[in-house]
């Protein structure tokens, strides 16, 4: 290849090289990551799970604190999101409740809706769930105060607390990301929990939609 | 891989015809399209450009352009998103590769950060020469059936598809052309290291620092990874660089489960990667990214004493980055 045919893609290259950077400032993210690694923020796996208040559609409170003793999973919806209707519609969803109270009767599964804008709509949700013959309780979440506690980032975005009430799975609804969604993650935790073991793997990256926190 | 499946049924229905599809009415399961796939198709436009040669073999090239605003996501999506899925339905001599992904982008998405494409995606499927003892009939001109699925996203997120049939030799690719090289990542340059530095608990997972060393990068250099199940790193990125005289350096801790890379390997046809297949990008400002890729074999993850022994602190283990050009 003659070098002269090589101008016009390396100018193109790094001019669209230079423009990407100039728009795209450094994230907060990066900046923090010079020189050594650093946690994320969220809840951590390991750790006991962050303490919550959240009403349902009829206006009942529920606290993290009064499923101690059972296994309680979370998982950030909106009904909005393509992804998240995806697992719901499918049926996905409402087979990952059925699988894990076959293995244990008393988990418990709390939908939560973070998206600003379902704040004053509290029984979508929940009439959402009903329709797809879904197995929990939704909860409404329009400050986002639950979602930032836990570092909830998509819909889906799922969490598994033990029956102590430590965060023993965060991350995604499945395997998808690997190529085939064969592989519920949720069950996967709460079968290793049932069974005295550390869910494996106990964190994996979420997939979907941004969560539309207020602003 | 369920964005994928959408047209498997009607991808066979019309395997022998020559034609050209927009949308496809069916799912795999003949079900009707629920209200959660529909739609959204005019938010991307995809191009089926031709076949390309490049250092891997044959690849079909794929554009998927989204309206100005919104945004596709890389192989891996950063914090929020999902990768486009590409299903190709070649001649009875061919099977499908993998796909490779033109350079990304940082995108802020909120207060998330994402990884993609604000303007064209740009991708890369391999075909393979496939072992089927069966011949294309040669009266029939060589079709190509390009099946897309994709998340995109602006202040909210469509799911769209398309289908294409094209008459592609793709066993008589060109080498591919410059301009179309330079929107992907550069190999990664001779001298590329990877060390794994850390301790664990008997039996436990790696709990460590992964450093990646890569010449020619400055510390405006950021590292973007697409890392399998197995890894959990700390935060999803970018990592930012500290330099030396070797190059950039990047360190991202994480925690390997060795029972998981087992999993990941078993569900991965690819002989190649029944490692721990390392991927990822070095962005660069003002020059062409650097790919990272490194497959560290199983052999090396068993005897590495910082892995399953609690050494503490751990010999630094060197996996050295296959043999690249270094970049022009």
């Amino acid at each position: 290849m003659k070098p002269s045919s090589l101008i016009l893609p390396v100018a193109t290259a790094v001019f669209a090289a230079v423009l990407s950077f100039s728009v795209l400032p450094v994230p907060a993210a990066a900046q923090s990551q010079q020189g050594g690694p650093t946690r994320s923020s969220g809840a951590k796996v390991g750790e006991t799970a962050p303490a919550f208040t959240l009403k349902d559609a009829s206006g009942k409170e529920h606290s993290l604190a009064d499923y101690k003793g059972k296994i309680v999973v979370l998982e950030w919806m909106n009904e909005g999101c393509p992804v998240c209707r995806g697992v719901m519609e499918d049926g996905l969803v409402a087979k990952m409740v059925a699988d894990s109270k076959k293995v244990d009767a008393d988990v418990v599964f709390l939908f939560i809706n973070s998206t600003a804008k379902d704040a004053d709509r509290p029984e979508k949700s929940a009439k959402y769930l009903e329709k797809h013959k879904i197995n929990g309780t939704a909860l409404i979440d329009g400050e986002g105060t639950a979602g930032h506690l836990f570092g909830a980032k998509t819909t889906p975005h799922c969490f598994v607390i033990d029956a102590k009430g430590t965060l023993a799975y965060a991350g995604a609804f499945d395997n998808e990301k690997e190529g085939d969604a064969n592989v519920n993650y949720v069950v996967s935790a709460v079968t290793a929990i049932k069974a005295g073991k550390t869910p494996s793997p106990a964190k994996t990256q979420s997939y979907g939609c941004g969560i539309k926190y207020k602003k | 891989m369920r964005l994928a499946l959408f047209g498997s049924a009607l991808r066979v229905a019309i395997g022998t015809a020559v034609a050209t599809a927009a949308a496809r009415p069916l799912f795999a399961s003949g079900a009707p399209r629920t209200a959660a796939e529909s739609g959204a198709g005019g938010r991307v436009t995809m191009r089926v450009d031709r076949t390309w040669r490049d250092a891997d073999g044959p690849a079909v090239l794929i554009e998927l352009t989204p309206q100005p605003g919104w945004h596709l996501s890389w192989s891996n999506p950063g914090e929020v998103g999902q990768p486009p899925r590409v299903q190709l339905t070649l001649p009875p001599t061919w099977k499908q590769g993998a796909t490779r992904f033109g350079t990304p982008k940082v995108i802020r998405e909120g207060a998330a950060t994402a990884f993609g494409f604000d303007g064209t995606c740009s991708l890369l499927v391999s075909v393979e020469p496939a072992v089927t003892g069966i011949e294309s009939p040669p009266t029939l001109p060589p079709l190509v059936t390009v099946d897309a699925s994709w998340l995109v996203c602006q202040e909210k997120c469509e799911r769209g598809s398309a289908l294409e049939i094209k008459a592609m030799d793709v066993g008589k690719a060109q080498p591919m052309d410059a301009a179309v090289e330079a929107r992907f990542p550069a190999p990664m340059p001779s001298g590329s290291t990877l060390r794994l530095m850390g301790s664990d608990g008997t039996g436990g997972p790696f709990e460590g620092v992964m450093e990646f060393t890569v010449p020619g990068v400055d510390a405006q250099g950021l590292l973007l990874l697409d890392l399998p199940s197995a890894v959990a790193p700390s935060s999803t990125g970018p990592f930012g660089a500290t330099t030396s005289d070797g190059g950039a350096s990047f360190k991202v801790s994480a925690t390997i489960r060795p029972a998981d890379i087992e999993i990941d390997a078993g569900q991965r046809p690819d002989p190649a990667a029944s490692g721990l297949r390392i991927h990822g990008v070095v962005l660069r400002a003002g020059n062409r990214a650097l790919a990272v890729d490194f497959n560290v074999p199983m052999s090396a993850l068993r005897t590495n004493p910082s892995i399953g022994v609690p050494v503490t602190p751990s010999r630094p283990v060197d996996l050295a980055a296959p043999p690249q050009e270094p970049t022009p």
